[in-house]
């Protein structure tokens, strides 16, 4: 293909130059143009229709593929590639040799690059852009840099071209103007961009690279030669990839809290499905056992093509250590059983009661969830949540005195527990939300008219005053009703007086 | 229980061992914390590895509180409390057991894992899984009403797990007959006004049911109090001018 070539999108007013190669630039053209402009200027020119989305996904590939040298490889806007190679040029043999092979390379593909090596990403940036013909790609470290720096024109701040231009109409054109500028009036006429542009290209500010995609640390997948259907397979497949996990698991000494299997089926479409456990878990059956759980929200239409587990989360695995304690094989099953509750109810449906500090009764007991491991918010008690109770030992188990000893009841003496430990008396079921009653002689609750034998009270509860939604202050009462029913009934200390069901006491 | 020759004897222990209604050799059954409650049962109480069912009264919490008070006295070990409400239960889905009120009856709620299934298919399974599950104290089933089938597989997964099993069943006139070791129906009864040394506690406890029949010729019916300062069950004397308690 001779003659200049320049790929066009619509733009404004027409169809617009996008891009050109090095004929184009000679003939006079600029990506911007209108196309007839540029046909006027260069009869020859072949123009092509550009992809700027697949440009965009070439170049996310292209980072992916320059974690070949270093993992923390990104796209740099839509032209650039940012490659922070601290701490990985000695496995070329130093920065010059990176960047010869890493040209090598790309010449090879068939793609023209531009390279430089800096201490920031700001700097390299402006370098590989910006520098002069005759300047070697790799910039000196520390202060020695500025020298080269400083002298680069203003465009390697990588500015907005607005900006560039006004900068531009007060005398500013190279990076060295903009540096020897009092900085405050120049924030109050140019804003802070341009400063902060210069503070990350010296290595005054940060500039940290954010890696095109975080190699996932606990990932497995299978690809299928035939998309799978059946329950069985998809239940065999998913055995396989536990096992592969848990090999890699065991090796780092860690056991997953979070999974998550994603199923890609054929019509491109994935279904993901996720567990978490109380502890560190990697045995592949237990981990299986808690999917089959989940097994009927995959829906695997005209099959699955490939199937991909990750860890979302891992911890420390102290598993079977743990289990030679006293007890600790009883507790382990417990942990087991409430894994499978949680994974088949959900997460909000299996709790554990917890006393919180405060006066309203409906807040006094707090459900924590099990899979958390810790309370949500303004809880004032210790959240000690994985600590159950010492499981039942054998000391339940009274030593026979006789072949056939008559049954001996046992019963520890019962106390008060302390932590739930309450002034007035208060109701065994908790109704919330409150039901609204009316109360004369007797009670009106929902049609029926209760008489009340008698009524006991008040306890005046306030509202938390350190809490910023207060509610009316309440008194509580509690009534006999002439059934024998004794029911927890407040009235509100306000204007309106109402009364409300709150509990049945026992 | 009239056999003078001491082998029978033997024989009638054993095959009631077997069948559930007397906790094995070397096992005690859980106290009930009434020594006339207690000897109503043939296992001397309530047996591990076996479900017991107790009917409430519709809106009353006397029979939650009868179970929490014989919760009470289990060995140190995590409860599974699992509750489900119908959605014809005339309470609805709000009420929850509260943690003060079990501690008012001795039970720490910080001992419960509390689940709320969505429906009775999953409360079913929750508690056939917990049953099964060797490191609990106890496993609630509360409000679940077990078909025959379900029933039969509860007390399965009990006798698996040794495990004690209590379904507080939903309030129903005549609940369909179970295989469950023992039935139980309490209903609150009046006491005295707090002022007038009263304000505790009282139920009406009846003993519908005990596999192995324990309470021919004895009362199956007891008016019990509990004791707030002793933290204990104990008989009710009859009100003065209240309905009279078949108290013994």
């Amino acid at each position: 293909m001779s003659g200049p070539l320049a790929l066009t999108l619509a733009g404004q007013g027409g169809i617009r130059l996008y891009a050109v190669d090095a004929l184009a630039t000679a003939d006079g053209l600029r990506p911007g143009m209108l196309l007839a402009d540029a046909r006027a200027l260069s009869p020859d020119l072949i123009a092509m229709p550009a992809n700027p989305a697949a440009d965009r996904a070439a170049l996310a590939r292209l980072a992916i593929w320059a974690q070949r040298y270093t993992p923390q490889a990104a796209t740099d806007g839509t032209d650039g590639l940012i490659l922070d190679i601290t701490g990985c040029t000695h496995l070329l043999g130093g920065e010059e040799r990176l960047l010869t092979d890493l040209a090598d390379r790309l010449g090879r593909a068939g793609l023209t690059c531009r390279l430089a090596v800096g201490d920031t990403g700001a700097a390299a940036w402006g370098w590989a852009r910006h520098r002069s013909a005759t300047a070697g790609p790799v910039l000196p470290t520390g202060t020695r840099s500025w020298v080269s720096l400083l002298s680069l024109p203003l465009a390697a701040l990588r500015l907005d071209e607005g900006v560039c231009k006004d900068l531009a109409r007060v005398g500013l054109r190279s990076v060295g103007d903009l540096q020897r500028q009092p900085r405050a009036p120049l924030a109050a006429r140019f804003g802070t961009g341009p400063l902060r542009r210069l503070d990350r290209m010296l290595g005054v500010a940060a500039d940290p690279v954010v890696p095109e995609m975080a190699t996932p640390g606990w990932q497995v997948h299978r690809a299928f030669a035939d998309p799978i259907m059946t329950r069985d397979a998809i239940e065999t497949a998913l055995l396989m990839l536990l096992r592969d996990l848990s090999i890699r698991l065991e090796a780092a000494g860690r056991g997953v809290r979070r999974l998550r299997l994603t199923c890609l089926r054929t019509d491109t479409t994935a279904q993901n499905i996720s567990i978490g456990t109380a502890r560190p878990v990697r045995d592949p059956q237990g981990l299986l056992n808690l999917f089959r759980e989940r097994f009927d929200k995959i829906d695997p239409g005209f099959g699955i093509e490939m199937m991909e587990l990750t860890a979302t989360g891992t911890d420390s695995f102290t598993g079977e250590q743990a289990g030679l304690a006293v007890g600790g094989g009883d507790a382990f099953a417990v942990m087991g059983l409430l894994d499978r509750l949680v994974n088949r109810l959900g997460e909000d449906q299996v709790g554990h009661p917890l006393p919180r500090d405060t006066h309203r009764p409906e807040q006094v007991m707090e459900l924590v969830r099990e899979v958390e491991g810790k309370t949500d918010t303004g809880t004032l008690c210790s959240p000690t949540l994985r600590k159950l109770p010492a499981c039942r030992t054998a000391a339940d188990a009274t030593t026979p005195t006789s072949p056939w000893p008559k049954p001996q009841p046992t019963r520890p003496l019962p106390a008060r527990p302390r932590t739930w430990a309450m002034e007035g008396p208060r109701p065994l079921l908790l109704l919330h939300p409150p039901e609204p009653v009316q109360v004369g002689s007797g009670l009106s609750w929902r049609g029926h008219y209760l008489p009340i034998d008698w009524l006991e009270g008040p306890e005046r509860i306030r509202p938390d005053w350190w809490r910023a939604r207060i509610g009316p202050t309440r008194d509580y009462y509690r009534a006999q009703l002439a059934d024998g029913r004794r029911l927890w009934l407040f009235r509100t200390v306000d204007d309106r007086g109402a009364w409300y069901l709150h509990g049945l006491c026992a | 229980m009239t056999d003078t020759i001491p082998t029978i004897a033997a024989l009638r222990e054993r095959l009631s061992i077997m069948d559930r209604v007397r906790p094995p050799k070397g096992c005690a059954a859980l106290s009930l914390g009434l020594a006339c409650l207690d000897a109503a049962l043939p296992g001397g109480g309530l047996v591990r590895g076996g479900v017991h069912e107790f009917l409430p009264a519709p809106a009353d919490a006397g029979c939650h509180g009868f179970v929490a008070s014989i919760l009470s006295g289990l060995p140190p070990g995590p409860i599974l409390w699992c509750r489900y409400r119908d959605k014809g239960d005339p309470l609805g889905l709000a009420e929850m057991p509260y943690g003060p009120g079990l501690a008012a009856l001795g039970l720490d709620a910080g001992r419960l894992i509390l689940i709320r299934p969505d429906n009775a298919d999953d409360a079913l399974w929750a508690l056939e899984e917990a049953l099964r599950c060797p490191g609990l104290a106890a496993v609630v089933g509360d409000g679940v009403m077990p078909g025959p089938v379900a029933g039969r597989r509860l007390q399965l997964a009990a006798e698996d797990g040794q495990t004690l099993g209590i379904l507080i069943l939903p309030p129903l006139g005549r609940p369909p007959p179970s295989t469950s070791l023992t039935r139980w129906h309490v209903t609150s009864q009046g006491d005295r006004p707090a002022h007038e040394d009263g304000g505790r506690p009282r139920w009406l406890v009846s003993l519908l049911r005990a596999r192995g029949g324990g309470s021919q010729g004895r009362a199956s019916r007891w008016e019990v109090v509990w004791d707030d300062t002793a933290f204990r069950l104990r008989l009710a004397l009859p009100l003065a001018d209240g309905p009279v308690a078949a108290a013994e």
